[in-house]
Formats: C-alpha cells, sequence, structure tokens
C-alpha cells in the first residue's frame, strides 16, 4: 500500500487528517470528527510539553464550517474566526484575528471574512495538501502569523 | 558545568536550516538564539522563536527552556506572510 501521508515530527505531520471530503460531501461530518481529534491532540501536545496552549477553538455548529476561539501570547489574548469553505480541504481554512488585521500589511481580501490572514509567504514551500486540517494550519500558519504581528508591534513600540 | 544542546530550526527558510549548538545550562536563551543568528548570517533581534508547537518563548535560561523542549523553531518576520 502507498502511504502519501508526509512525516517529519519537528513539522507536526501527526496532525493530518486521513479522510479528503469537503463540507457539502457526503462523509464531511467523518472528517470534521478527524479535525476535532487532530486538534485535541495538538492542545494535549501543547498542554503537556509546552506548558499550555497558545489557541482554543470551537466550531460553531455540527457541520463545522465555521470556528471561533483565540489565540494567545505571553499575557495577551484576541478573539480568533476561522471558516471553513466548500474548496476545503483543496483550499486551507481562512483565518482572521479581528484586532491584529489593522495593525499588519500581512493580510488578504477573503470574500467571507473580509479580511484573513496572509498564508502565502508564511513557509516559502508550499506545505498544504488534502490530508492537512486545522491542527496543522493553526501550527505552521497561524502561530507564525501572531508571532511576527507582535513582533513587529513590539519593535513600533505599539505594545508593551 | 552542564551542557545542553539545542536544535535551532529556521522554520520560515525554505531549506530550514538547522543549527545545533552545546551550550552552558547556565546561559540565556536570548544569548544562544543570538549565536545561532549568527551561524546563518541573521540579525537575532528581528527573529522570532518558539517551542515546535508555536508556543511562544518568553526568555530565560537555556536549562529553562530546554526543560520543555531541545528543538526551537525560529521565525524570520521578514519572511512571512
Amino acid at each position: 500500500m502507498v502511504d502519501f501521508l508526509k512525516r517529519e515530527d519537528d513539522l507536526f505531520y501527526f496532525l493530518q487528517c486521513a479522510t479528503i471530503s469537503s463540507p457539502r460531501d457526503a462523509d464531511w461530518l467523518q472528517r470534521v470528527r478527524e479535525e476535532k481529534y487532530a486538534i485535541s491532540r495538538f492542545s494535549e501536545y501543547l498542554r503537556f510539553l509546552e506548558g499550555g496552549e497558545w489557541f482554543e477553538l470551537r466550531p460553531t455548529s455540527d457541520r463545522a464550517t465555521r470556528w471561533v476561539g483565540s489565540v494567545r501570547d505571553v499575557g495577551l489574548e484576541f478573539e480568533m474566526e476561522l471558516v471553513l469553505k466548500d474548496a476545503y480541504p483543496t483550499m486551507p481554512p481562512a483565518v482572521r484575528v479581528p484586532k491584529l488585521m489593522d495593525y499588519t500589511d500581512r493580510k488578504l481580501d477573503d470574500g467571507v471574512l473580509g479580511l484573513r490572514i496572509c498564508d502565502m509567504h508564511m513557509e516559502q514551500n508550499y506545505w498544504w495538501d488534502e490530508y492537512c486540517g486545522i491542527a496543522l494550519y493553526l501550527k505552521r500558519e497561524v502561530s507564525y502569523w501572531v508571532q511576527s504581528v507582535l513582533h513587529d508591534m513590539r519593535k513600533e513600540g505599539w505594545l508593551k | 558545568m552542564a551542557m545542553t544542546t539545542l536544535r535551532f530550526i529556521f522554520i520560515s527558510d525554505p531549506e530550514k536550516p538547522v543549527v545545533t549548538l552545546k551550550v552552558p545550562n547556565e546561559m540565556l536563551f536570548q544569548e544562544a538564539l543570538v549565536m545561532a543568528a549568527k551561524k546563518q548570517d541573521k540579525d537575532a533581534a528581528v527573529l522570532s522563536a518558539t517551542y515546535p508547537g508555536g508556543t511562544p518563548i518568553a526568555g530565560g535560561t537555556v536549562e529553562e527552556i530546554s526543560d520543555k523542549s531541545t528543538n526551537i523553531h525560529v521565525i524570520d518576520p521578514s519572511i512571512v506572510g
């Protein structure tokens, strides 16, 4: 059997999903279960190995195409919204951190969210594929984005 | 003197280069980051470091940091987004 899943521990490929299914597909809820499982494993990893979770995320409905939650940095917390469009998982999720969008150019127009975080250059190798899910996206895009924006804000003196 | 080996992974660089440093436990993490950045010809002041899961590293000694992980992900915000 051919194994298409990529493995590289440092890049957290253990958070991949197994079912390729979009929100309009019949087996979408299986993908949702895998997404929730991967997020819970990621949370567990952070809790036990890194002293706590830097994000919190929950779906707003059973179909789980829209999620809300927050991201945290040292002593700071910002609301986060995440949307899975019909093209997911061919296309990655769209994420917005409303309070940080005005402080950075690292953003893109989005038909659903208005603005979303720019994930086009987070890593110069395009790493996303249909097995990647929300947990991996949080790890490999959102965490970098938040770090980079807050780093710039501190450098400008906008944050203490 | 007790030493720890830290592995700095420059995760936002295309080739994801890794700098491995053996440093004293009492050394400040920021000093180790400066040494790792120099090996990559980068300015540590513009870099940001996290644990592998994306948790920000607030500071402290090498020993305190390595209690959680000896793998450090280094982000260059000038590349990101």
